[in-house]
């Protein structure tokens, strides 16, 4: 796989994980066409995506049935999968442990850190896939690589079944996609 | 667009614009040298004052590499020795607890199903400012309703409504230690009135549960008391920790009255209580003497089921011990329709034994304006000022909706900042006196702490707006239209906090780390900023809240950083002063107008026309019924923590007490799965079949059983006691606790 | 003389009220669902009306001829220089040996460490700093009562000279260091 499309795919997964926002909802069907492309996903998984972005079509509706999806999975209160690294791989099952400060020293060692407007802690899992996304980006590939199995791919084996099995179709199936991609088939570039 | 052009130009950017950044911008690029400082190891110690229940207790957290790992108490506060409870020691574990609520949030769904979407601040304040203005353009700024657990932001909360020419600000006290305040306002012209419990040496309690209900230097206080071979009696439907600890004596419920008016009875005949005290300090007991004349023991042995003999035993010993003596006024009141005449008759008795002002009494708390005539004292003698000036504020067009303030009517004497509460849904259901269309709470959950939860949803699904600012998704938020995160006292500044007793007290709350979840705010921003949205800037003229501190500081003179680095200031030198401490003659006035006690009010008197306590029989119930009664557990704050995990992991549900004879009647067995009804509601629960209950009653522990499905661990385990409990309001507009009856069936 | 640290616990002012628990854990990081200590409820014994009822704070008992140490296989478990029964995290192997040994049922194995676990007295933040173990330093009753027993001046050495302090299973031979006070229970 060539490192753009690395690139590409990692910054897709991260706007999949955000919180929603109108600017990836709007462009849910390119992101599901990147998939089908570069990742072997089975049909009745596209499928489901492809109902959904025409069950919504792009604009405030499909926004709404995001976050009806994402505030009870990922966000608020009976949170099915907490998108915190931290919270499966310390102890306590808390926010802002020991992994989300390896995480955060881990960006420093590369010369990034959370922006400005600290919206998100470090260790979320949009925010780790992003910087995969840059380190693509960078050509940073060993860098990348310690990355992916040090901090990547523990959080994903925890935190993927959860989403996997919540049965909120369009997360659970990108959940699916993801795992497909990075612990089934993941070859390097 | 052309196919992943738009993936492509967030991470190579598209016009060279992005490239420095790429990706969604959520990561940048560092400055090495920024990178090493933050990195920082030792072990910090952030004074500051607990919020996990509403005690204060100082407490010192103990911050590590950025986060608290430990809260502990404050080493140099005598009041607490050092301790904190289980709950104060668990508040990193609502700090860093994945649940909290992280954004603000506005309802996509119907009210109750759940669904919300995520906003940013500012589309949280236009939403709400839209919705309040139109309230207000249909049907006047009074119909908006504030309520709030009493605590340090209430003023900017309640600034809002004032703005909007609201009168109707409600704190949640009707449903707890309201009475109380009446009373003391009272007999005393004003509720600051502290009980010196270390000195005492015999205590009686009317259902306060200290060493459950617990404030820490309380628990400090009763315990130094009966090590020091000091008496407790504790009179209780059911056994209690604190019962355990002393005398339990199981009174009927609702009676407790007919038990504290046989005692004065007691002291009258037989000459027990400080004629000269009461002959110098108090007026009217010449009614008292009246009203008691026939409540004898043998009558209040029918009513309390307490043996006459005990009754006069108990009554003599406890005089024995005058003035060092305490009757417990209590806290979680809201008994009975007239539970504030309990209190009345607590505070009389009380006064009877001359314990007022003295080691082993009650007190004035001694604020400034107490100190400023005693010369020796004058150095002590330092207030807290206002942290900012607020221009005047339009003047409500209508009365309040509860009738609070209102002279010669019952209102004349609910306390102002408190208001009725339990009037909120009576209003928004029946448009009586007027319809409240807008709500907005904060720290407060109406939905478990208000009785009759089912009727409050039913009320909050009519409102036009609701709003609830809290830490976790409450049930009160999960029926909201708008939910506002706060973040923990551990991160965020507050005004400063009085806790002034025996000497001024003056605590500071301080962030120990920077926010954790970073959309959240402190509750005096968040209503800064959205009085700003409505145009009401003019009434938040602070820049921030260390300037509001500064200020308040400076009429006290002292400074924010002597405040930051000691955590509390206590008039160094200072000894806890009574007023009768060296001279049992010596002036004690009260706040009232004439400066005396008053055994018969003439604002009660004009209020409710019983300036003096009057006895009102409540039904017992008959055969196959039990009374209801709720209590509070050690580990958990009222409708606050039972989401806390490392509290919930120690308690996360509760049972329904019930004595080992009338379960055996019902074939009922521990442990097993019953049915408790209150004719209207039903709730499924576990029985916990005991000696220590009387046979008559049950009881449970309030503030399980939650609806929020967003409260994952606390949802749906054990009983909601306020589902059960209907939404009556006592004659001076408290809810109404202890009078429901129920029966009991196994599921 | 050598220090004997030790432990009162003076029944009568101990109200269940958990605050040492919850100290405990944080102060030690014990995992989730997992405790050091515990101050469960005994009772109400009795009928209606006349009941009674304690609390008993449960840990490790700190034994002078401690049975844990004496079948430890890899002598992770062991008395340090000041006579406090602990545990070598890294030597313990996670045979459980000890835990069938103690008569007091007071370890467990820690699910973050994989080791044997209890009580440390809180040694190595604490006590070895010359602080309190965090359970005596909260305790909100004032029930807990700690210090060097040898130590004439000390409060519990006191508080034993006057109070009857009663062990756990004295008969098992382990000479534990925490002592009850049960004068004032009913
Ligand atoms: S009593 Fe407990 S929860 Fe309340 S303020 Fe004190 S330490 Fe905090
Ligand atoms: S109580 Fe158990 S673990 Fe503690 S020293 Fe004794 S035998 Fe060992
Ligand atoms: S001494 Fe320390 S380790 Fe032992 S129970 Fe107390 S707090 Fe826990
Ligand atoms: S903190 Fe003290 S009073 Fe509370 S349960 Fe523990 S030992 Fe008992």
């Amino acid at each position: 796989m060539v490192q753009e499309t690395r690139g590409e795919l990692y910054l897709s997964f991260a706007g999949i994980w955000q919180r929603p926002r109108r600017e990836i909802a709007d462009h849910l069907e390119e992101i599901i066409e990147l998939w089908s492309e570069e990742i072997e996903i089975p049909p009745e998984t596209v499928a489901v995506l492809s109902a959904f972005c025409q069950r919504y079509p792009a604009g405030e509706e499909r926004l709404n049935a995001l976050w009806a999806e994402y505030i009870p999975l990922f966000e608020t209160g009976a949170v099915e999968a907490p998108p915190y690294a931290s919270v499966y791989l310390d102890k306590g099952r808390q926010v802002l442990g020991a992994e989300t400060r390896a995480v955060q020293a881990f960006y420093a060692s590369t010369g990034y850190g959370m922006g400005n407007d600290k919206q998100e802690l470090s260790d979320h899992l949009a925010v780790e896939l992003e910087f995969l996304a840059l380190l693509a980006r960078d050509g940073e590939e060993t860098s990348g690589e310690t990355f992916r199995q040090k901090h990547l791919l523990p959080f994903l084996q925890a935190i993927l079944p959860r989403i996997k099995g919540s049965r909120r179709p369009v997360y659970a199936q990108a959940a699916e996609i993801l795992d497909n991609w990075q612990l089934k088939s993941y070859e390097r570039g | 667009m052309k196919r992943r052009d738009f993936l492509k130009g967030a991470l190579y950017g598209t016009g060279g614009t992005m490239i420095a950044l790429g990706g969604f911008g959520t990561l940048t690029k560092l400055d090495p040298k920024k990178a090493a400082a933050a990195e920082q190891d030792a072990l910090s110690t952030v004074f500051s004052t607990c919020e996990m229940c509403t005690s204060r207790c100082t407490v010192a957290l103990k911050v590590k590499n950025g986060k608290v790992v430990k809260a502990e108490g404050h080493p140099n506060d005598t009041s607490t020795g050092g301790s904190i409870c289980a709950r104060g020691n668990a508040a990193p574990s609502l700090l860093y607890d994945p649940e909290r609520i992280k954004k603000p949030m506005i309802r996509t769904g119907e009210r109750g199903d759940g669904k919300f979407k995520e906003v940013s601040w500012d589309e949280a304040y236009s939403y709400i400012t839209e919705k309040l203005k139109n309230v207000q353009k249909q049907y006047g700024g009074e119909a908006l309703a504030v309520t709030s657990r009493v605590n340090p932001n209430d003023i900017f909360f309640r600034s809002l409504a004032r703005a909007m020419g609201s009168p109707n600000m409600f704190s949640h006290e009707a449903t707890c230690p309201m009475t109380r305040t009446v009373a003391l306002e009272a007999t005393f012209g004003n509720p600051y009135i502290g009980a010196d419990y270390g000195n005492a040496k015999y205590i009686i309690t009317n259902g306060r549960n200290f060493f459950e209900g617990i404030h820490v230097p309380m628990v400090k206080g009763v315990m130094k008391s009966i090590s020091n071979g000091g008496k407790l009696v504790v009179l209780d439907p059911r056994f209690s920790v604190t019962a355990a600890k002393g005398e339990w004596v199981p009174i009927k419920g609702a009676t407790d009255l007919a038990f504290i008016m046989a005692m004065a009875n007691v002291m009258i005949s037989e000459n027990l209580y400080d004629k000269e005290f009461i002959a110098q300090y108090s007026v009217g007991f010449d009614k008292w003497v009246e009203a008691v004349k026939d409540k004898t023991p043998a009558w209040a042995e029918q009513e309390t089921g307490i043996p006459k003999d005990k009754i006069v035993q108990i009554t003599r010993d406890f005089a024995k011990a005058k003035p060092n003596c305490l009757l417990e006024y209590g806290w979680r009141t809201p008994w009975t329709g007239n539970d504030y005449q309990l209190r009345r008759a607590i505070m009389i008795v009380n006064m009877m034994m001359g314990n007022w002002e003295v080691p082993g009494g009650y007190f004035r708390k001694k604020g400034a304006a107490l100190l400023k005539p005693y010369p020796e004292l004058q150095q002590y003698a330092k207030s807290l000022g206002g942290g900012m000036v607020q221009p005047a504020f339009p003047k409500p067009v209508k009365g309040r909706i509860d009738g609070t303030g209102v002279k010669g009517t019952p209102g004349q004497v609910i306390p102002v900042p408190d208001g009725a509460v339990g009037q909120i849904p009576e209003s928004i259901l029946t448009g009586k006196p007027y319809p409240i269309k807008a709500w907005m709470v904060y720290r407060f959950n109406p939905v478990i702490s208000m009785p009759e939860s089912e009727r409050v949803i039913e009320a909050i699904k009519k409102l036009d707006l609701m709003v609830t600012c809290d830490v976790y998704m409450t049930d009160a938020a999960y029926y909201s239209d708008v939910v506002l995160p706060e973040c923990t006292y551990m991160e965020r500044y507050d005004p400063m906090i009085d806790n002034t007793g025996l000497t001024p007290k003056f605590q500071i709350r301080q962030p120990a780390v920077s926010v954790v979840y970073p959309d959240t705010k402190p509750a005096w921003q968040i209503f800064k900023e959205l009085g700003e949205k409505m145009g009401y800037g003019q009434y938040f003229p602070f820049k921030d809240m260390e300037e509001y501190l500064t200020k308040q500081l400076a009429a006290a003179g002292l400074t924010l950083a002597e405040m930051k680095e000691k955590g509390f200031w206590v008039p160094p030198g200072m000894k806890p002063f009574f007023m009768r401490g060296k001279d049992p003659k010596a002036p004690a006035p009260t706040a009232t107008a004439d400066q005396k006690i008053q055994i018969f009010s003439e604002e009660l008197e004009e209020a409710t026309k019983q300036g003096i306590p009057e006895y009102k029989h409540y039904p017992q119930p008959e055969n196959g019924k039990f009374r209801f009664i709720q209590g509070k557990v050690a580990v958990h704050t009222n409708a606050g923590t039972h989401n806390v995990p490392v509290l919930n992991e120690l308690m996360p549900t509760n049972t329904l007490w019930i004595n080992s004879v009338s379960a055996g009647k019902l074939g009922i067995k521990e442990g097993d799965s019953i049915i408790i009804s209150a004719g209207k509601y039903e709730h499924k629960g576990i029985a916990k079949v005991t000696e220590g209950i009387r046979p008559d009653s049950v009881f449970t522990y309030h503030g399980f059983g939650r609806i929020s499905p967003k409260m994952t661990r606390a949802y749906g385990k054990g009983i909601n006691d306020n589902k059960l409990i209907p939404n009556e309001l006592g004659e001076i507009g408290n809810v109404v606790s202890s009078t429901t009856f129920v029966t009991v069936r196994k599921a | 003389m050598a220090k004997h640290y030790a432990m009162a616990v003076v029944v009568a002012k101990c109200i269940g009220c958990q605050a040492c628990t919850v100290a405990c854990k944080f102060q030690n990081n014990v995992p989730e669902g997992q405790y050091r200590t515990k101050t469960p409820v005994v009772g109400p014994k009795g009928t209606f009306p006349n009941v009674s009822m304690y609390f008993l704070k449960e840990a490790c008992q700190m034994c002078q001829d401690a049975p844990c140490v004496k079948v430890c296989p890899t002598k992770a478990s062991h008395y340090n220089e000041a006579g406090v029964v602990l545990v070598d995290v890294d030597k313990c192997v996670g045979c459980k040996y000890c835990l069938t040994a103690c008569p007091y049922d007071a370890r467990f194995i820690n699910k973050d460490t994989g080791a044997a676990d209890k009580c440390t007295f809180c040694w190595e933040a604490r006590v070895s700093q010359g602080q309190a173990p965090a359970c005596v330093s909260t305790c909100v009753g004032g029930a807990l009562v700690f210090g060097d027993e040898k130590d004439p001046n000390s409060e519990i050495a006191k508080l034993l000279s006057k109070n009857k302090g009663e062990v756990r299973k004295e008969e098992f031979g382990t000479r534990p260091s925490i002592y009850y006070i049960f004068q004032g229970v009913k």
